[in-house]
């Protein structure tokens, strides 16, 4: 909570840092890749990763974006395709770490 | 916890300092203007298919596969150059 024009206010962390100290956030990023061999469609394979990922993390909200994406909190899962290869990328923020490498390894005993 | 603050050259020297204790010595070092404007500097470790970019909005490091020992290293190195809250 904190008091913004008389107000009391919900801000995160780093909203409370930029506006009363005027300091940004220095966002750290981490991208992995994983090659896949399947057969199934594109369709398929986002199916299949979020189901596991919802069966592995129940208490967590898990959403797919656009049809090639699953989130959960700053974790992003993106099928990607160059020519017949077929990858996914795995990204997180450094504050999920726990969750994104979790995430990442448990994708890698699928590949 | 969140990493503030911006990479200033003598903080990129600082880190690329710190890889190069770490063993990490096939390092190649560029500076682009990326789509929006932002000078960004990229770090390219050769021979490990990692790259690194560097601007005052934050890091990214891209990692290939399998590359994980070596991601936390670097993540290390950059997190004991920047502040934290």
């Amino acid at each position: 909570l904190a008091m913004k024009d008389g107000k009391l206010i919900l801000m995160d962390l780093p909203e409370v840092w930029k506006e009363f100290n005027g300091i940004n956030r220095h966002v750290i990023k981490f991208s992995s890749l994983i090659k896949l061999e399947t057969a199934s469609t594109n369709f398929q394979i986002v199916e299949e990763i979020h189901s596991l990922i919802k069966d592995r993390l129940s208490a967590w909200e898990v959403k797919i974006v656009d049809g090639q994406s699953i989130i959960i909190e700053s974790v992003v899962v993106k099928l990607n395709e160059e020519n017949a290869d077929k990858n996914l990328c795995v990204s997180w923020e450094s504050q999920d770490e726990d969750l994104g490498r979790y995430i990442l390894g448990l994708l890698q005993t699928i590949s | 916890s969140y990493e503030y603050g911006t990479m200033n050259q003598m903080d990129i020297d600082m880190f690329l300092n710190k890889l190069k204790q770490e063993g990490i010595t096939d390092i190649k070092t560029s500076q682009t203007n990326e789509n929006d404007g932002i000078l960004t500097t990229k770090i390219k470790l050769i021979n490990e298919d990692i790259s690194i970019d560097i601007s005052d909005k934050g890091t990214h490091i891209h990692c290939g596969e399998g590359k994980q020992n070596l991601r936390i290293k670097i993540r290390d190195a950059l997190l004991s150059c920047l502040n934290k809250f």
